[in-house]
């Protein structure tokens, strides 16, 4: 296991200096694997630390001071990380009085002690299966209690905090909108997608790396679209794109806000000011379930699904490095100094 | 196979054999639609778990391995069968094979 | 790119004027039209084939011959396969030699005068029960086994013979599994007691007879040197009326009498058996080797016997040849064989004093004994035995067609002819597969008529036998 924590710590602090100094942005990825998350360098893109963790993980988020990320693994236990030792000091277990529950979609409140999850569940009493109601629940990240809970519909599997966590948006067939500024949640209203032939597979949520817009796409029978959600106001926008659709499962906005990097077998470009494709480049290493990409917009990196994360220049569009990581993995996070 | 044989299966063995033959041809065109080659499912429930490519891209109307999307599809059973689910009955399957490429010889799910 | 093509192993044989294919490893058996003939005769000459290099005509002409699996993708390795053990299967059938004792003296006997080479032994009651049981507890998940009463002679031991069969039906009962009797007589004790008692033991009788009085009484003289013939047939009709299980004639001739053959079968099924079954003389003594002459005369003999087949099968009968019944069956079903016989492998003779063997062949013979009834069967020593037997055979056969229904043969002939007359491997070959090419042809000509129709539902329950 690598373990470079004291050049960690002195990169870091020279790093704030720079930073204070508004002279450059240090970058550092997180590979999300199974049992493992690895520390990739944004400058030298060399895998510099492995963070030994237990259980295959899903959805992640680093809290606002930058100094975790948390991770959920195997869908029902929160893991803590903390950034500068490079491991677990945390976790807290979701299921509780006999229920199974499985958490899909984490956004952390701006309180830095809970969280907001969509929670299924089951148990089993006396030998049947007894199958709870999807919940938009807020949870006490410290024990994994739930605070308070609110029905949601079935098939609801992200989530987009918005307004300072005063409304959270529900995405699934539909996305609901529910109010959470009160002491009892409530739902407020719907935006139909369902009825309009939309598919949607929002398993990857790089509303962080994009400055605040929550962006997935999404399906109509014709074309491939994206679905926008500005966190900060909660407006909801969709863009159909023009020509055939590609085939992606993630995709992440540029930090100058003109392109969109979207991937699956291809890594596909797409212009925002046309809503069209530039470019549709085969993945040389294959099938990758997620993508990010640097903060100064040079380098977009797509990984998951096998075990290599394949670095791309954004001006020629080649690969330039291969990356072999330890473990299968399913998301690529960035977090920016 | 409407076409006419022109090599006779005598004995039984030699019927099932050729029985086998039609099967397979049937199910190669239920999988696949076009041009361009659409996939009409990902998976059948008795296949190991392949994914077809519609693209006109390479391997063109082909189905490329599984092991790219096992992680996903493990875990959460996204694919009916054919890999651990993490869910309920192999929570730690990505204990014995957390890299699918390297680690596949170490399954013992069953 | 699609993988390279091999030939499958595979035999072409012409029958009348088209031409069969055999599959050898799947036991499969196809009739090819004149096109399918000449396709296969044009590109069998290559090992292997490149689709990618093929015309789209001749790719679909050879397509018929990939989905028969003449034809297939080039693997680098073999199938594995599946290596069963000798004494590592659940036992079903027991050989039970209840007499090693004959009152006849047969010239050709392989038991020596039924004591397989030892002095004249009964077997207690007592050990035929524990026999009984023994293979009941062995008999894994089997509801039905099979004990075939032997010797020397049975019937000179009717308490051994009682004894299995009440503790069949108490033991077996309790257990709940269905012992089968059979029982192999010379036909000389047959009292109407004893029929009476077989009947309703419903016990398969097989009844050893040689042919008409002239060749019967030749091979199996009593011992004061008085044929046996008379004496059968004087009890056969009540044997053969009564009996609610088929009564077949075991015939074995020696290779001077082979020319007889269908003279034999005509008189032996005259008789009213309701089967005949015919077994060509091991060789115990280098005089019983048959010549190559004989050999052909034998097989001159099957192939008219296979012709009467054919014709008794156009008219919806069956003619009574086990030989060509048996062999049609395996046929029928394409059953691959990975050995020769069922012997170590769930099939075991006990003789008299309570000794194991492989089959009821090698009784008698120390260096295939495998434990005895104290101490269960001794598998190691079977493996022992079987292994030094079997040693490198597989190599040998690799290259055979018709390793899949031969396999090697009867482990008794082999251990004859190679170990005790010194012949070198593989001199039963050219007649085994002369025999199998029969059956092949037979079986195609039957197929072609209407026959297999009213053969489909006897040869499928044969085939499981």
């Amino acid at each position: 296991m690598n373990d470079y924590k004291p050049h960690i710590r002195l990169l870091l602090a020279l790093v704030s200096l720079l930073l204070s100094a508004g002279v450059y942005a240090k970058d550092m990825f997180y590979y999300i694997g199974n049992e493992m998350i690895q520390v990739i360098d944004g400058d030298s893109d060399a895998i510099v630390a492995d963070i030994p963790v237990d259980g295959w993980l899903r959805d992640s988020e680093f809290s606002a001071d930058k100094k975790f990320l948390f991770a959920v693994a195997n869908r029902h236990i929160l893991t803590k990380v903390d950034l500068a030792a490079n491991r677990v000091v945390a976790t807290a277990d979701v299921n509780s009085d006999g229920w199974d529950r499985f958490i899909y979609g984490f956004d952390l409140a701006p309180d830095g002690k809970t969280a907001y999850v969509i929670l299924l569940s089951r148990k089993t009493r006396q030998g049947e299966a007894v199958v709870g109601t999807p919940q938009l629940a807020q949870i006490d990240i410290g024990d994994g209690h739930i605070i308070r809970s609110i029905d949601v519909p079935w098939s609801s599997v992200s989530i987009a905090t918005v307004k300072n966590a005063s409304e959270v948006l529900v995405i699934g067939k539909d996305i609901v909108k529910v109010d959470t500024s009160r002491p009892e949640m409530r739902t407020t209203g719907t935006y139909p997608m369902f009825s309009k032939h939309w598919n949607i597979l929002p398993l990857w949520d790089y509303t962080d790396e994009n400055g605040g817009v929550y962006m997935v796409n999404y399906y109509t029978p014709d074309v491939m679209g994206l679905l926008s959600i500005d966190t900060k106001t909660g407006k909801i926008s969709d863009m159909p794109l023009d020509g055939p659709p590609v085939f992606a499962y993630s995709v992440i906005r540029s930090p100058d806000k003109k392109k969109v990097y979207a991937v699956m077998d291809e890594l596909s470009v797409i212009d925002l000011a046309s809503h069209s494709y530039d470019a549709v480049i085969p993945l040389h290493t294959g099938t990758a379930y997620a993508v990010n990409i640097s903060s100064d917009g040079k380098k977009v990196y797509t990984t998951g699904g096998g075990s290599v994360t394949t670095i791309f220049d954004t001006r020629t569009l080649k690969p330039v490095k291969v990356l072999q990581m330890q473990t299968d993995g399913m998301d690529l996070r960035r977090l920016t100094y | 196979m409407t076409r006419k044989k022109s090599i006779k299966a005598l004995n039984q063995k030699a019927r099932a054999i050729q029985k086998l033959a039609e099967g397979e041809t049937k199910s190669v065109e239920a999988l696949q639609q076009g041009p361009p080659a659409m996939p009409v499912g990902c998976t059948t429930i008795f296949d190991t778990g392949w994914e077809t490519n519609p693209r006109p891209s390479n391997p063109v109307g082909n189905c490329q391995a599984s092991v790219k999307d096992f992680p996903g599809c493990a875990g959460d059973c996204w694919w009916p069968a054919q890999v651990p689910d993490g869910l309920t009955n192999h929570e730690d399957f990505d204990k014995q094979c957390a890299n699918i490429a390297r680690d596949w010889r170490e399954i013992k799910y069953d | 790119m699609n993988s390279r093509l091999a030939w499958a192993d595979h035999r072409v044989f012409e029958h009348g004027d088209e031409h069969l294919v055999f599959g050898v490893e799947d036991a499969s058996l196809f009739a090819l039209s004149d096109a399918a003939h000449r396709t296969l005769r044009q590109w069998r000459r290559q090992r292997t084939l490149d689709p990618d290099r093929l015309q789209p005509a001749d790719l679909e002409s050879l397509q018929e011959f990939c989905d028969a699996r003449i034809l297939r993708p080039l693997s680098p390795k073999a199938a594995p396969v599946c290596r069963a053990e000798p004494g590592r299967t659940a036992l079903a059938t027991l050989v039970l030699e209840v007499a090693q004792d004959c009152n006849l003296r047969c010239n050709y006997c392989y038991a020596g005068d039924g004591t397989y080479g030892g002095s004249p032994t009964l077997m207690d009651p007592a050990t035929s029960r524990r026999s009984l049981r023994y293979l009941l507890e062995h008999s894994g998940d089997h509801e039905h086994v099979t004990v075939i009463l032997f010797g020397g002679e049975p019937l000179l031991n009717l308490p051994a013979v009682q004894a299995a069969v009440d503790e069949a039906d108490s033991y077996g009962g309790s257990l709940g599994k269905k012992v089968h009797f059979s029982l192999t007589t010379n036909g000389t004790l047959l009292s109407p007691e004893i029929i009476r008692f077989l009947n309703d033991a419903r016990i398969s009788v097989a009844v050893s007879m040689d042919g008409p009085p002239a060749i019967h009484d030749s091979n199996r003289p009593h011992a004061d040197g008085r044929g046996s013939y008379a004496g059968i047939v004087a009890n056969l009709k009540a044997l053969l009326d009564g009996a609610p299980m088929p009564v077949a004639a075991r015939v074995t001739l020696t290779p001077a009498q082979w020319a007889s053959l269908v003279e034999v079968f005509d008189h032996l099924s005259g008789l009213g058996f309701h089967e005949v079954g015919v077994a060509p003389v091991s060789p115990v003594c280098a005089s019983l080797l048959p010549s190559r002459e004989q050999e052909d005369a034998l097989m001159r003999g099957f192939e008219t016997l296979a012709g009467r087949f054919l014709d008794e099968a156009a008219m919806g009968r069956i003619l009574p040849f086990s030989n060509i019944i048996d062999l049609l069956s395996r046929l029928h079903g394409g059953h691959a064989k990975g050995i020769a016989c069922g012997a170590g492998y769930g099939y075991m003779a006990i003789d008299a004093s309570g000794r194991f063997f492989p089959c009821h062949r090698f009784t008698g013979m120390t260096e295939f004994q495998a434990g005895d009834i104290g101490t269960g069967i001794d598998g190691a020593r079977l493996r022992a035995g079987l292994g030094e037997l079997n040693e490198g055979r597989e190599e040998s056969c690799s290259r055979c067609w018709a390793r899949t229904l031969c396999a090697g043969g009867c482990h008794y002939e082999n251990h004859l002819r190679e170990n005790q007359l010194g012949l070198p491997r593989g001199t039963s070959c050219r007649f085994i597969r002369n025999w199998l090419e029969l059956g092949i042809k037979t079986y195609a000509s039957l197929c072609s008529g209407d026959a297999i129709r009213v053969m489909n539902p006897f040869l499928n329950k044969r085939a499981q036998c």
